[in-house]
């Protein structure tokens, strides 16, 4: 008896200190349950689209479905260009935007295919500067635990992922490292770049 | 090699402080005409022999053989491992994967299954001589591509090169013992390739391959050393979240940030 009354004194103070906790921060908390919330949508649509056994096409097509709805591909994109994404007209960067979700979508396509029968698990949701970094591991049938982190900014006004980092392989980083490239190819010639990876 | 002509090669390989930390990402390839003539040569290798021979392999070895060959030469690699976590100054990981190893070389007869994991003892995590030479503070060091072994940091390179002569498992073995450990690390290693194929074809239809291999490899390899602790003796780190180690992308490439 006395046990029970123990664990219901407990319980009570428990409540008060969790509301008070909520009370002190809601913003945070419910931000952060939501960029939670992206990394679980965006995960569940990679799980679908590896398991619908599509083509390699309609996985690109579905993949750039994604992108475009929970990526901040502005962002991506520019930062991708580097710093010549400043001399750029508003047009070029609106034809490369354009040119470069569908490329990234047909590139990384063999690879999203490859998540199957995965189950998802957010570790961690921490504020740094103006976004949210969303940790996760990934375990999938017969490979060791994957650590995939999510950066989430609602800079728009809705919560999209600006990175995706896995094992600690930056999505942004490496594209610009790629993209950079290739416009040293061209002599920084943005429309080049735009032609080639339209191919 | 004499012993003071490896001593003055690792010490130009690698540098002797550790790098600065921050959001620059900085690589040291001054090799880069050897770099991507040996990158050149390892693509060669992949098309034309460990991939078929991957295919081959998956073909013939049903799944199940597959697995517990690779269970067996994952078992058999956990005393390097627990060596380097000693000399890590690691001793909880090398306790528990010194546990794993006893549990699986004998009830799971001889590692070919695995007994410890459905025990709760956690997978053993991979380790290696660099990483070793990384927590005793060595500097990274310059970037490499190896034939055959592939990209590679200097301290990496290295760390190898010494993983190689002090393996304790081939102390133990007979000649005879130790071609069936290589047969079973070759079959392991085919399996992976043709796991990894998917993952690995965005960077190999790539422009420059050469150069996104060694973006891939020294983001992955930064980040697995620096994951939980930094440069030097059981020093823990400050900080939890990548994000320290990016620039802002909003700063430089956001709307408001372009017209200013």
């Amino acid at each position: 008896m006395k046990h029970l009354a123990t664990s219901a004194l407990r319980g009570a103070a428990l409540a008060v200190a969790l509301t008070a906790s909520l009370a002190a921060a809601p913003a945070r908390a419910s931000d952060d349950s939501a960029a939670a919330a992206l990394v679980d949508e965006v995960f569940a649509k990679i799980e679908a689209v590896a398991a619908a056994n599509m083509s390699d096409a309609d996985i690109a097509s579905a993949i750039e479905g994604l992108f475009r709805q929970h990526a901040d591909v502005a962002i991506l994109a520019r930062s991708s260009l580097g710093p010549d994404s400043r001399r750029a007209t508003p047009e070029q960067i609106q034809t490369f935007t354009d040119a470069f979700v569908r490329y990234i979508s047909r590139k990384y396509a063999g690879s999203f295919s490859s998540f199957t029968g995965g189950s998802v698990e957010v570790k961690n949701v921490s504020e740094v500067r103006s976004w949210r970094e969303v940790q996760s591991v990934v375990h999938l049938d017969g490979s060791e635990p994957i650590e995939v982190i999510f950066l989430v900014s609602d800079r728009t006004g809705e919560n999209l992922f600006f990175d995706m980092i896995v094992e600690g392989i930056s999505l942004r980083r490496t594209l610009q490292v790629e993209i950079v490239g290739i416009l040293e190819i061209h002599n920084g010639d943005i429309d080049k770049v735009i032609a080639e990876i339209s191919q | 090699m004499q012993p003071a002509a490896a001593c003055v090669l690792a010490a130009l390989i690698c540098a002797a402080q550790p790098e600065p930390a921050g959001a620059s990402f900085a690589v040291k390839d001054p090799l880069q005409g050897v770099n991507r003539k040996v990158h050149k040569f390892n693509r060669a290798l992949d098309k034309f022999i460990l991939v078929p021979a991957g295919k081959a392999y998956g073909a013939v070895v049903p799944d199940g053989v597959e697995n517990a060959i690779t269970r067996f030469a994952d078992n058999l690699s956990i005393p390097k491992y627990v060596l380097y976590r000693a000399l890590q100054a690691e001793p909880r990981k090398a306790g528990a994967n010194t546990l794993r190893f006893a549990v699986n070389s004998t009830i799971g007869i001889l590692g070919f299954f695995d007994p410890a994991t459905g025990m709760g003892i956690p997978a053993a995590k991979r380790t290696d001589f660099g990483e070793t030479l990384y927590v005793w503070g060595v500097g990274e060091g310059i970037y490499l591509e190896l034939p055959v072994f592939g990209p590679a940091t200097g301290r990496s390179a290295v760390g190898l090169v010494v993983g190689a002569l002090t393996n304790p498992v081939s102390f133990v073995l007979n000649d005879r013992e130790r071609t069936l450990l290589a047969g079973a690390s070759a079959g392991s290693l085919l399996t992976w390739r043709n796991k990894a194929s998917r993952l690995l074809d965005p960077l190999y239809n790539n422009r420059d391959s050469y150069r996104a291999v060694q973006s891939a490899y020294l983001q992955n390899r930064r980040h697995s050393l620096d994951r939980g602790r930094k440069a030097g003796y059981g020093a823990k780190k400050e900080s939890t979240t990548f994000s320290d180690t990016l620039d802002d992308p909003f700063e430089e490439f956001s709307d408001e940030a372009l017209s200013n």
